[in-house]
């Protein structure tokens, strides 16, 4: 009898002392983007939900990309986050916008199924406990252990479903979306950004990104460490109003 | 400007914003330099480039267009730094925590309750804090710690000043 917990996922398939999964693609093939895409269309029309019609449509749009320079080799995805046409962050669940998911084309095409079914099931596992702070079930202040709880969740049934199969990780990614209230609908095109009009919307997005990584440049600190220390020295800011972390 | 004040900027257009361009335009008979600005050029068939700023104006074709990333049929890149993109969208939330909490300490003390709610949201403020540092460490380890030393034979003796 075969123990499913000794069954490796693609993610966890790797030769010793090699950072990437086996199978990896340095530099892809057309056949292998042609393949990607094939897959990510399957995987679509596998979880893509037609009931319950009532339910709350959750579109998300699946795409290729190739690594981008600099960034480990167990990046599998991404989300591209939504901008509107006068330049400004849209945040897409709360408008009911499409949520464009970038897969990387460089990795096995079964590790790019995984990192589609962990994506969607951590996306579906979220809504639960906002749902419950919106609804005042639970109170703001339990969100981050809320959420640090279902991702645990998604991520273990994630693993475990795919042990078994992607039909029965597609399935369980049904029910739990019918059960949050969701109604999953997959599509997707090769190309994330295609239109002039996509790219030209982000550049002010980015310039700004690059300003923030550059506010408090040091001479010998990499434009990564900048960012970093950027985004997390809201702590101390917030301290220096006068609230103290508890 | 010397010619590689303009392929930087050319380069760091297409590192930050996905695309960069520089037009070998001539005025007359001297050649003349120009960055483009990435949200304003139209890429047409056959490698030409039109100027939405300009409208009146011919298609250029002598530009030379360097992408960050590439994309598989559209002619136009994307940003390397879509990546992390997300940290835009998260500070400015912290950023509307953070005006409020302003707003509400200049109202002087708190009833307990909105003591009580303001704090939650500090609370969420650190979370998003602590969560945007995993992230980030966990995306950027990479570049930091995999790489190997410089081999000491890469460059060849007296690479200093270029004699040998």
């Amino acid at each position: 009898m075969v123990d499913l917990r000794e069954l490796r996922l693609p993610s966890e398939r790797q030769r010793p002392g090699d950072p990437r999964v086996v199978g990896f693609q340095p530099e892809p093939s057309q056949e292998h983007v042609e393949q990607s895409a094939a897959a990510a269309i399957e995987l679509g029309n596998l979880v893509t939900m037609a009931q319950p019609v009532s339910a709350r449509p959750l579109r998300v749009r699946f795409c290729h990309v190739r690594l981008p320079p600099r960034l480990p080799f167990n990046l599998y995805g991404f989300n591209i986050v939504n901008i509107s046409d006068n330049g400004e962050l849209i945040d897409s669940l709360g408008a009911d916008e499409e949520i464009l998911y970038a897969l990387i084309v460089n990795q096995p095409v079964e590790l790019q199924r995984e990192a589609s079914i962990v994506f969607l099931n951590d996306l579906i596992g979220r809504q639960g406990p906002i749902a419950d702070v919106v609804a005042d079930r639970r109170s703001l202040g339990d969100l981050p252990d809320l959420a640090a709880a279902a991702d645990a969740s998604s991520g273990e049934i994630s693993m475990d479903t795919l042990r078994f199969s992607l039909e029965h990780a597609a399935d369980v990614l049904k029910t739990r979306a019918a059960a949050a209230g969701y109604r999953l609908e997959i599509e997707y095109r090769l190309d994330p950004l295609p239109r002039r009009e996509e790219v030209a919307r982000r550049v002010s997005q980015l310039r700004h990104l690059y300003k923030l990584s550059r506010r408090s440049e040091g001479d010998r600190r990499s434009s990564e460490e900048e960012v970093r220390s950027c985004a997390v020295g809201f702590s101390s800011r917030l301290r220096s109003w006068g609230f103290a972390s508890s | 400007m010397g010619i590689r004040q303009f392929m930087n900027q050319c380069m760091r257009d297409a590192d930050v914003c996905g695309n960069g361009y520089v037009d070998f335009g001539f005025l007359g008979l001297d050649p003349t330099l120009r960055c483009l600005k990435p949200e304003d050029v139209e890429i047409l068939p056959g490698e030409r480039y039109r100027l939405l700023s300009e409208q009146a104006s011919r298609p250029l074709d002598r530009v030379m267009h360097h992408c960050g990333l590439e994309q598989f049929d559209s002619p136009y890149g994307i940003s390397p730094w879509e990546v992390l993109l997300y940290v835009n969208q998260r500070q400015s939330i912290l950023d509307g925590i953070g005006k409020l909490a302003r707003t509400t300490l200049t109202r002087g003390p708190l009833p307990v309750e909105q003591q009580q709610r303001l704090e939650d949201v500090i609370r969420v403020a650190e979370a998003i804090e602590r969560d945007t540092r995993d992230r980030l460490d966990r995306l950027l380890w990479f570049p930091r710690t995999r790489l190997r030393p410089v081999r000491g034979d890469l460059y060849f003796a007296g690479h200093e000043d270029m004699k040998t």
